[in-house]
């Protein structure tokens, strides 16, 4: 079974406890179950997140030197974060059965957020309860989207019952399977691979392109509905959890594209890697492109996904170049076809681009991309 | 609605096992139908104790919810209540008792000894000692054991004398309207203390008038966290709502480091009508930091600020920043708690002026006095036929304070013929203070009032002229002070002067003497120059009127009498000023202890 299914199928008892318990026992049950699901489905994950957990809140509390505390946090936390993405993890017969740990890429980015924001003094007054809380949260653990602290705590101490909301989060797990399984799974894998495969023999090119849009669609219909379910549950707990995802192929340009795209993780490399790389550089070009290539690696530490966050920051800062120029202010004039050429070029840089990630490696990737300029 | 509070009493005890929520208190929920049944209860107790309409009887209790239920037996019985602070000093306390002439006492059971009460001459006493659930009461039970002696102790007490009370509704009294729904002491000096008597009338035909113009009705939700023995408190929070027969939140008392509280009670428990005084508005929008969506709900209306005068830079910078509607009500507590209205529900409004007057006239004299005509203006101050007099013009009531008025009939404060003190919207009379100064053996002449002040609008002080050959400190003079006012009472500063200024007359000369003292009040602080922990220091002593030899780094909130909420954001504003820093709003309310703020102040700077 699915391991999303699993974390909804936990929520519903979790659910009713949420809203039937005395008040200040309403939420425990969510973090014991968390504790409980990661011990038995990825205990080296409940370990991880159990130490830094306590190493951070703990260190941030007794360091009085806060500067010193937020560098040893993050350090220690991009430490693991490499230790298991480069695979080091695997040589130490460490989580043998998934080579990341987890939930590792979302639980190590909250709490350098956590870190981060102890250091510029904007976290609320909390305790570790509380702390552990967020990072303990079910329906987040797995995929995320990355929730900031404040809001959450925020959403602690004022949730209600709220009919309206508990309408919209089965509404939102609703359309996250229909997105996984209907669009994801049968349109775009099943049916549009038919598709391609049918063609192949009479239109490499076609095949290819439609191979191309398979993925991108499969991907973000994957994707988007993980988050969909994810927020969903949230809001049958009572909690509003940051948007991943808002139409981003209707983005009529790529900065637009990365505000609609896993939001989540946008926002978080913008906060705590263009800001700080701008404080310290003042050059916002070399800023974009170490923000992108985090955002990159996150995903994965590959020379792939390196070369695919470069061609994203490159894009990025073109479209800075072209914004506000000369160019931009002829094509303006006509704002219905800017409109539609941008929305064309952005989600046809984007498919472009995940052919990086859709293919094994570099060498494959070419062969697409020489298929699709028509080079081959 | 209810034209008489018997009318509203009737209709509610139809209703007398609602589980509709009469008032949610901390994390405390109470029904309709529990406090209902609590003031039947009472009023079996009234009976049996051969109180009559009409009879006084002290109120003095420190627990929100008893306030509020003894207040509501009371008016339904028709005795009247004598609001009497349990904080209030003792020297005043005693005064107060004294001018009332009660019939009753009820009040938490420390305060019979610490106010004298001569128990054996008062024919209604009830003590009030809350009980707290104790653990093993299970098996206590289930054996069926004797009640431990302890228990018997307090049968007499109150809430344990309700278990031998019937619950059964009494019959509602035919009361007049012109008897005291309740008194409530407002200014006057100690010696002198004015009781405001409010009839019946009074208060039904202002409940409606309240009612009316907030829009109320039994899905609402009234959020007023202010003190239950002012008017503003006690009218419009669980009367209102009982009024209304809609619900009362009250999640904490007002702190600063709650303010979040406050904030994310507005979504939690969907409240549509907010009560505040503009000191707490300020305090809101100084620490609104992460917090401005709170008003963002779909149930909130507005908010209602009372008691003070709401100043139109802290208006319109709160509305924009919440985007919220801000309303004023301008009213005393010889009107029940309003008057003029601006802009509440559909009324118009125009910021910076109290609005209009509402179910009653208002006039301005040839000398800008305003006066105030209508049937819920006070019936005169307790045993006072002077005052009253003083007070009335035929029906016309002179408010003292200064006014004027546009050609829309908006009205606006312009100053006070009564010396006062607004001191972050918490009225203080100077010569009540000047009175107790005077009491002191070394001091010759002294003299209070107030100087403008850039966070709590005008704050109290004091300068004083000691006799020959004596001296007093300024610790000493707070020491002396401490036990006899109220913390907001006490002055901020003191001056000592070789002489006081003085015209022909012999009379002090307020005017020169205020313009001296605001020049010489800003080198109140310590140098930049001092480490961390000396500013910190003097900083403390300075905000909470302790001395610094008696300070220590390892002091807190807890341990420092003068470290309110009042003074802890004076604390905050002095160091702010001095090193020129702004405190977040998670280091304003982390910093509860003097150690926190030096380890705050120095990361910030360094």
């Amino acid at each position: 079974m699915e391991l999303l299914t699993i974390i909804l199928l936990i929520c519903i008892p979790l659910i009713v406890a949420s809203w039937s318990l005395p008040e200040k026992w309403q939420l425990i049950p969510i973090g014991l179950a968390t504790v409980l699901f990661l011990i038995v489905v990825s205990p080296i994950s409940f370990l991880i997140l159990l130490g830094t957990m306590l190493f951070s809140y703990f260190l941030l509390q007794k360091l009085n030197n806060l500067t010193t505390a937020t560098i040893i946090i993050v350090i220690q936390l991009a430490a693991i974060f490499l230790f298991f993405k480069l695979e080091y993890a695997y040589y130490f017969n460490l989580s043998m059965k998934e080579i990341i740990p987890l939930g590792l890429s979302y639980y190590a980015f909250r709490q350098i957020h956590y870190a981060i924001e102890a250091y510029k003094k904007q976290l609320p007054k909390h305790n570790l309860l509380e702390y552990f809380q967020y990072l303990f949260f079910i329906p987040t653990i797995l995929v995320g989207p990355i929730n900031r602290f404040q809001p959450f705590i925020k959403d602690m101490y004022r949730r209600r019952w709220n009919s309206s909301l508990f309408s919209l989060g089965l509404e939102r797990i609703l359309y996250g399977y229909f997105k996984i399984i209907v669009l994801g799974n049968y349109l775009f894998s099943h049916k549009l691979e038919g598709i391609a495969n049918a063609l192949e023999s009479q239109s490499l090119w076609l095949a290819t392109y439609i191979r191309m849009l398979r993925f991108t669609g499969n991907a973000y219909m994957q994707f988007a509905g993980f988050s969909d379910v994810a927020i969903g549950l949230s809001l049958l707990l009572g909690f509003r959890i940051i948007e991943n995802f808002n139409y981003p192929f209707l983005a009529q340009n790529i900065v637009d594209f990365w505000r609609r795209w896993h939001i989540s993780l946008s926002e978080w490399c913008r906060d705590y890697v263009y800001y700080p790389f701008l404080g310290m550089t003042r050059n916002g070009h070399i800023s974009i492109i170490a923000s992108m290539l985090v955002l990159g690696l996150w995903h994965e530490i590959s020379f792939r996904y390196l070369i695919w966050g470069a061609i994203h920051a490159l894009a990025i800062n073109i479209w800075h170049r072209y914004n506000g120029s000369v160019l931009q202010k002829k094509i303006g004039a006509y704002s219905w076809f800017q409109k539609v050429l941008g929305i064309f070029i952005t989600i046809h840089f984007v498919m472009l681009s995940f052919v990086m990630i859709q293919e094994q490696d570099m060498t494959a990737s070419l062969e697409v991309y020489k298929i699709l300029f028509l080079l081959k | 609605m209810h034209k008489y509070i018997s009318e509203l009493y009737n209709h509610l005890d139809s209703n007398k096992n609602s589980k509709k929520v009469f008032a949610q208190i901390g994390s405390q929920r109470y029904t309709y139908g529990q406090v209902l049944q609590d003031i039947y209860k009472l009023n079996h107790l009234f009976n049996q104790k051969g109180l009559k309409e009409g009879d006084r009887v002290v109120l003095s209790i420190d627990n929100d919810y008893y306030t509020s239920l003894f207040f509501l037996a009371f008016l339904r019985y028709g005795i009247t209540a004598v609001m009497i602070d349990p904080n209030v000093p003792v020297l005043r306390a005693i005064a107060l008792i004294k001018k009332a002439d009660v019939q009753g006492f009820v009040m938490d059971e420390k305060l019979f000894n610490d106010r004298n009460i001569r128990i054996d001459e008062t024919p209604f006493i009830l003590k009030v000692k809350p009980t707290q659930a104790k653990k093993g009461r299970l098996f206590s039970r289930l054996l069926k054991g004797k009640k431990m002696t302890n228990d018997a102790a307090q049968k007499d007490t109150f809430p344990s004398i309700l278990e031998k009370l019937s619950s059964a509704p009494t019959d509602i009294p035919t009361i007049q309207s012109s008897t005291p729904a309740y008194v409530m002491f407002t200014s006057g000096t100690t010696s002198q203390p004015k009781g405001v008597m409010i009839s019946h009338e009074n208060l039904s035909t202002h409940l409606q008038t309240l009612s009316k113009v907030y829009g109320l009705n039994e899905d609402s939700q009234i959020l007023n966290i202010l003190m239950l023995y002012h008017a503003d408190g006690i009218i419009q929070g669980p009367l209102l709502s009982l009024y209304n027969e809609c619900t009362w939140n009250r999640p904490s008392t007002f702190d600063v480091t709650k303010i979040v509280d406050l904030f994310h009670s507005i979504y939690k428990y969907r409240i549509t009508h907010f009560i505040a005084v503009p000191t707490i508005l300020s305090f809101m929008n100084k620490f609104s930091e992460g917090y401005e969506d709170s008003f963002d709900t779909p149930d909130f209306q507005f908010i209602v600020s009372v008691a003070a005068k709401l100043e139109l830079n802290l208006w319109e910078t709160f509305e924009q920043k919440f985007g919220v509607k801000l309303v004023n009500v301008y009213g005393l507590t010889e009107t029940v708690a309003g008057s003029l209205f601006c802009g509440v529900g559909d009324f118009p409004r125009k910021r910076g002026t109290i609005g209009q007057p509402v179910d009653c006239e208002a006039k301005i004299t040839e000398d800008g006095r305003l006066w105030l005509k209508g049937k819920h203006i006070f019936v005169g101050y307790l045993n006072d036929e002077t005052a009253t007099a003083k007070a009335f013009d035929g029906d016309w009531f002179d408010t003292g304070d200064l006014a004027t008025s546009d050609e829309d009939g908006f009205y606006k404060i312009t100053g006070r013929v009564k010396n006062m003190v607004s001191y972050g919207g918490i009225n203080i009379y100077p010569e009540q203070i000047t009175e107790m100064i005077n009491t002191h053996p070394v001091i010759l002449e002294g003299i209070c009032f107030g100087i403008p002040d850039e966070v709590f609008g005008e704050k109290l002080v004091a300068a004083v002229q000691i006799k020959t050959g004596e001296t007093l400190s300024e610790l000493a003079f707070f020491d002396f002070l401490r036990p006899l006012l109220e913390q907001n009472q006490l002055p901020k500063q003191v001056h000592f002067l070789d002489e006081l200024p003085k015209g022909l007359s012999g009379k002090v000369q307020l005017k020169t003497l205020q313009a001296l003292i605001s020049k010489n009040s800003q080198g109140l602080v310590a140098t930049a120059n001092e480490t961390y922990e000396k500013a910190v220091i003097v900083a403390a002593s300075n905000a909470f009127k302790i001395p610094v030899e008696k300070l220590t780094m390892k002091d807190t909130s807890a341990t420092l009498d003068g470290w309110d909420s009042m003074a802890h954001l004076e604390f905050i504003t002095l160091l702010e000023n001095q090193f020129e820093t702004r405190f977040s709003t998670a280091e304003m309310m982390t910093m509860n202890s003097l150690k926190a703020a030096e380890t705050m102040l120095s990361q910030k700077l360094e």
